[in-house]
């Protein structure tokens, strides 16, 4: 519990949770995603199916990457199964060496069974604010 | 073993521009269930591979003396579940999708309670729509998988967008 960057029941609308990068997705990053969540699509791992399959300049980010790192803003944040839901758009490829940042903002509170719900707003953006995936996590905050 | 209940009814259906249009008949569909074991050594390489810091997914003694019975799933690792036995990869098969047009578009993990390493869930599979935009050019296939736990209680679900790209 002493790993939590934040008091997060302490959050009100319009707060922001601390952001977290990925720093420069390497292919190796790529490699080690797909061999953690086996996900073998080769348009991540294999270059010439990137380019002669799927018409790509390069391999590309999984999405569900970019889904994990936004979920850590819920597990940095709070304790081990307070995360409720999450949802992710994916609007834009990720590449490779993209740095991602990724960040949330509280929109919404409600009581849930005696617990309040935080929703937040997700959005993972490259540094020049070009943005990848948008989302909204609800996370348990305890009773109040 | 995932099967497919009306394997005779795969076909494809061709719009006025020849795009390629995945049998709307698929919609509802549902998978044989599966077994969904939450493997300890898996769960933490995916850990590793997010760069998560918090140990309670990743050591069983922190996991332990807080309570949970082994280390506990990060939020989106039910999607390690789904693609146990290649079953995302072989639905896009028997729908004739070609992975090199394939994006992932949309993707909602809801969590009932938390899961740790050890349990073994049942998940069921199912087609919840397909559609299309764009006269066809995009098509959009959407799945969702509920998960179990052995008491038959609902643990969470997966529900995935996919988006293929016709043109």
């Amino acid at each position: 519990m002493n790993e939590q960057a934040t008091d997060i029941a302490s959050l009100q609308i319009g707060d922001s949770l601390p952001s977290i990068q990925t720093g420069p997705i390497s292919r190796h990053a790529i490699a080690l995603y797909a061999a953690g969540s086996r996900d073998l699509n080769p348009i991540h791992t294999d270059i010439d199916f990137a380019q002669g399959k799927a018409g790509l300049p390069d391999v590309i980010v999984h999405g569900m990457f970019v889904m994990g790192y936004l979920a850590r803003l819920g597990t940095a944040n709070a304790p081990a199964g307070a995360v409720r839901r999450i949802k992710a758009q994916f609007r834009a490829m990720t590449n490779v060496k993209d740095n991602l940042i990724c960040g949330g903002t509280v929109v919404g509170s409600k009581l849930h069974n005696g617990s309040r719900i935080l929703t937040c707003a997700l959005e993972a953006a490259r540094e020049d604010g070009s943005v990848v995936a948008t989302g909204e996590i609800d996370i348990d905050v305890g009773g109040e | 073993m995932l099967r497919l209940a009306k394997p005779w009814a795969l076909s494809f259906q061709h719009d006025e521009r020849g795009d390629k249009v995945i049998d709307r008949s698929f919609i509802g569909f549902e998978m044989e269930p599966f077994e969904a074991p939450l493997e300890i050594g898996q769960m933490r390489l995916f850990a590793q591979a997010l760069g998560e810091q918090g140990s309670i997914y990743v050591d069983e003694k922190v996991a332990l003396a807080q309570g949970f019975s082994s280390i506990v799933a990060l939020p989106t690792f039910l999607i390690c579940l789904g693609t146990r036995d290649d079953l995302t990869y072989r639905l896009f098969d028997q729908l004739g999708i070609e992975l090199s047009k394939l994006l992932h578009g949309e993707q909602e993990f809801v969590l009932e309670r938390t899961v740790c390493a050890g349990e073994i869930l049942v998940g069921r599979k199912k087609v919840v729509d397909i559609y299309d935009k764009k006269n066809g050019a995009l098509e959009f296939l959407v799945t969702e998988i509920t998960y179990h736990d052995q008491h038959e209680r609902f643990v969470g679900s997966d529900r995935s967008t996919f988006v293929i790209k016709n043109k």
